[in-house]
């Protein structure tokens, strides 16, 4: 990687270290000042730029052709640069998690000073976010037993269990769900209601029961597979065609900068 | 009552359905299953796997999916310990994973006499899966470095002769997303690695284009895949399991849950037939 | 697959040089594009809210920024411009923190552009949170205490989508959906009033906007399509009358990069 490699190492002392966080600092102030200085009409000219030669470099080093053996066998030219620019986006994701902290802080605070009928709840985010910040960090800088069982209570008893339930809340969910749609409206309605019941008593000991005396292709269970494996794999490569080729279509449009909208004029 | 049954309180069914689902829990009763084509190829594919071949485990899934991906895990964990089958645990999408992985690999591994780091180690939770896989491929110690205790990994024994990804027999995916996908992208199509996975019902039927292809040897589908499994485990290894394993219980409150939902939706739509009928018929009177 | 075959070297190339052609032809006339009900049923679900007096809800999606969730943006800002002309707000709870500022400017630039920038109120797009089952607690309570009479859900769904679709059943709010989780679909179907299938998704933006490259890229995306199927025909005469080249064919598609 060369000069690159340089740059993307990691840096044990600690002056240079802070010499290298304070160079990024200034360097990010002077690129702030500077596309603050762009007219307004010309920032979307270089929000495109941007994005082609970003979309450009992946395109790049996906098609062009790869070492097929020795030390850098499966790699191009512009392979080993893609962890660094893998690694520089997931930090810029990691500074916008405090973005969705300090909305989470500005809109639960406003209720609070507000009073309004909800603050309860907001007082109970503050708590938990509180509790679940300060166990945790805790336990990662200086932990000992008690802040063990604290982080066990927390993340395991609470946060655990909490997931747990509301994944659980789906099964009451499709019962209701199931029970008001799959009615004989219409002719699809009568073919998906069918359906759903072949498979749902192909899945059971009960419904393999029912049919266990029935010639094999009648039987229940393998009705359902042939649904499963044939008509249900056709429609969904079917979808699936139509789903990438759209994909397709709309990163060529954003690469290009050919994409129309309200975000995008 | 017509319009009662087609418009039935949802608060019933949903009493219903707990009553179903808590019942098989206090009542043990084994129920004969059917196994499915795909269930059968992740079985033989495991069965085919030579002595002491490394398999590497991805547990992806978290408390949430519980229910139908901790018994898919544990027959797999059961299936490769009976067969001397080295593993790694490994996860990407939750960090619960690697400890729900290593909290079950711990207390199956005394039945078939399996030690942490001599037969089984726990890769621990990673991140950025796309980029880690692509520099695991190359080295796999090297990029792995230790385990989730802080053991160098290619000090032990259980690696011995893994050094690329193309020393590792096989792969198995356990998860309630899409990650196997990645696997297939990164190990299955460059490596020609067979990868088997466990799925939630939800997402089985998106994998069974997968199946298909031959790009997954063989697929798990939801609670029924398990209970499948564990029929041909059983019938192979451990005749007395399916009496006290888990996997019985929670299959066996699946299909009370099937019956009740099929119930109802037939009671509904006969309901709404006989009171059309009736309606049609007062209409011709009228 | 890391890096492209031949196949793809050849057919991504020709896939993309067919939907720039379409967009370039439909720069010069203009093109049919058939209806979608799901998007038209946009309007009377914003003019429902109004009548109620209530709020509207779009979810954009558990995904980061990517053209599934830009696609759900450009849709929901749509749901704005409407809902901005009524007066109905829309309250936007984000799941991923990078798409929270996006959502923001794009609302602020929709409210601006409607000449009624007094309407925005930032706080109306919220971050949630990022875990797939508390952001679906969290928009389920936001439903039930808000009273939305409309939801719009267009984006990347995975389990959570069928709890607050149904829980925005429950409260009697009429519900679109568009989402590329095909998984998710079935779901959607049982809970909400119109659901917009698989690549309808992406052309929701074009059918909205009737923007010329829009309904190009269409039209070019129906011409790969078509090229698709001829593959998948001469893939089964092939398969059946001489089989003998099916290997030849796999090694050209699958082959190493």
């Amino acid at each position: 990687m060369g000069l690159w490699s340089g740059f993307f190492h990691p840096v044990h002392s600690k002056t240079l270290l802070a010499l290298y966080i304070a160079g990024v600092l200034f360097a990010c102030l002077v690129l702030f000042l500077v596309l603050q200085l762009i007219p307004v009409p010309a920032r979307r000219h270089v929000i495109r730029f941007v994005t082609f030669l970003g979309g450009l470099f992946y395109a790049l080093e996906f098609f062009l052709p790869v070492a097929k053996s020795g030390p850098h066998a499966d790699q191009n030219v512009l392979t080993p640069y893609t962890t660094a620019f893998g690694n520089i986006s997931q930090a810029i994701v990691g500074f916008t998690i405090g973005l969705g902290v300090i909305n989470l802080f500005q809109v639960h605070l406003g209720r609070l000073v507000k009073r309004s009928s909800d603050a309860m709840f907001s007082l109970a985010f503050f708590l938990s976010f509180l509790a679940m910040f300060l166990v945790s960090l805790w336990h990662h800088s200086h932990p000992n037993a008690l802040s063990r069982a604290l982080n066990h209570i927390l993340f395991d008893g609470l946060l655990q269990s909490l997931d747990a339930t509301m994944f659980s809340l789906i099964a009451f969910y499709i019962a209701s769900a199931a029970y008001r749609a799959f009615r004989v409206r219409s002719l699809e309605a009568t073919i998906l209601l069918v359906t759903a019941l072949v498979v749902m008593l192909g899945q059971i000991p009960v419904g393999t029961y029912l049919t266990h005396t029935f010639p094999a292709p009648l039987r229940v269970e393998n009705i359902r597979n042939w649904i499963l494996t044939q008509a249900n794999v056709a429609v969904i490569r079917a979808i699936a065609f139509g789903l990438d080729i759209g994909a397709l279509a709309m990163s060529l449009r954003i690469w290009l900068g050919l994409e129309r909208g309200n975000y995008f004029d | 009552m017509l319009r009662l049954l087609q418009s039935l309180d949802r608060r019933y069914l949903y009493a219903l359905l707990l009553l179903s689902v808590t019942l098989p829990f206090f009542v043990p009763f084994q129920l004969p299953v059917a196994v499915t084509p795909a269930t059968k190829k992740l079985y033989d594919a495991i069965e085919r796997l030579p002595a002491n071949s490394f398999v590497l485990v991805g547990v992806d899934w978290s408390a949430g999916s519980r229910g139908e991906n901790r018994p898919q895990t544990e027959m797999i964990l059961r299936h490769l310990m009976a067969r001397h089958l080295r593993f790694a645990i490994l996860a990407f999408s939750d960090p619960q994973g690697a400890t729900l992985g290593e909290e079950l690999a711990k207390e199956i591994a005394p039945q078939y006499g399996y030690v942490e780091g001599v037969n089984w180690v726990n890769f621990g939770y990673r991140v950025d899966m796309v980029n880690w896989l692509k520099a695991f491929i190359q080295n796999v110690p090297q990029q792995v470095k230790t385990d989730v205790r802080g053991v160098p990994v290619a000090n032990l024994p259980v690696m011995q002769g893994i050094r690329t990804a193309r020393d590792i027999a096989m792969a198995i995916d356990i998860t309630p997303t899409a990650s196997y996908q990645y696997y297939i992208q990164f190990l299955t199509q460059p490596l020609h690695m067979p990868l088997g996975v466990g799925l939630t019902a939800v997402m089985a039927p998106e994998a069974y284009n997968y199946v298909d292809s031959g790009q997954l040897v063989g697929m798990m589908a939801g609670l029924t895949g398990a209970a499948e499994y564990q029929a041909l485990f059983a019938r192979q290894y451990d005749p007395r399991l399916p009496l006290h394993s888990r996997v019985n219980a929670y299959s066996n409150a699946n299909s009370i849950a099937h019956l009740l939902i099929i119930t109802f939706i037939l009671l509904g739509n006969v309901a709404m037939f006989l009171e059309r009928r009736g309606r049609l018929r007062a209409t011709r009177r009228g | 697959m890391l890096h492209a075959n031949s196949a793809v070297r050849i057919f991504v190339p020709l896939l993309s040089f067919i939907i720039l052609a379409a967009i370039y032809v439909a720069r010069q006339r203009s093109l049919f594009i058939r209806r979608i009900y799901g998007l038209t049923a946009i309007e009377e679900a914003v003019g429902r809210a109004t009548e109620m007096g209530r709020p509207m809800l779009g979810v954009p999606g558990l995904g980061g920024i990517d053209i599934v969730t830009l696609q759900a943006v450009a849709i929901l800002a749509y749901v704005a411009r409407i809902g901005c002309r009524y007066r109905t707000p829309l309250l936007v709870p984000v799941a991923d923190t990078t798409l929270l500022p996006l959502m923001q400017e794009t609302l602020q630039d929709v409210y601006v552009s409607e000449g009624k920038p007094e309407l925005f109120d930032p706080e109306n797009v919220r971050f949630l949170s990022n875990r797939q089952f508390s952001f679906a607690a969290a928009v389920a309570g936001t439903i039930l205490r808000e009273r939305t009479a409309a939801c719009f859900y267009f984006g990347l769904f995975y389990a959570e989508a069928l709890i607050f679709s149904e829980v925005g059943q429950q409260i009697g709010a009429i519900q679109i959906a568009g989402t590329p989780s095909t998984l998710q679909i079935p779901f959607f179907i049982a809970t909400c009033d119109y659901v917009i299938i698989g690549d309808e998704f992406y052309a929701a933006s074009a059918y909205l906007t009737r923007e010329p490259v829009l309904l190009g890229s269409i039209i070019g995306q129906d011409l790969c399509k078509l090229l698709l199927i001829l593959g998948v025909l001469v893939g089964i005469v092939v398969a059946s009358i001489w089989p003998i080249y099916l290997p030849l064919i796999k090694s050209f598609l699958l082959g190493a990069g």
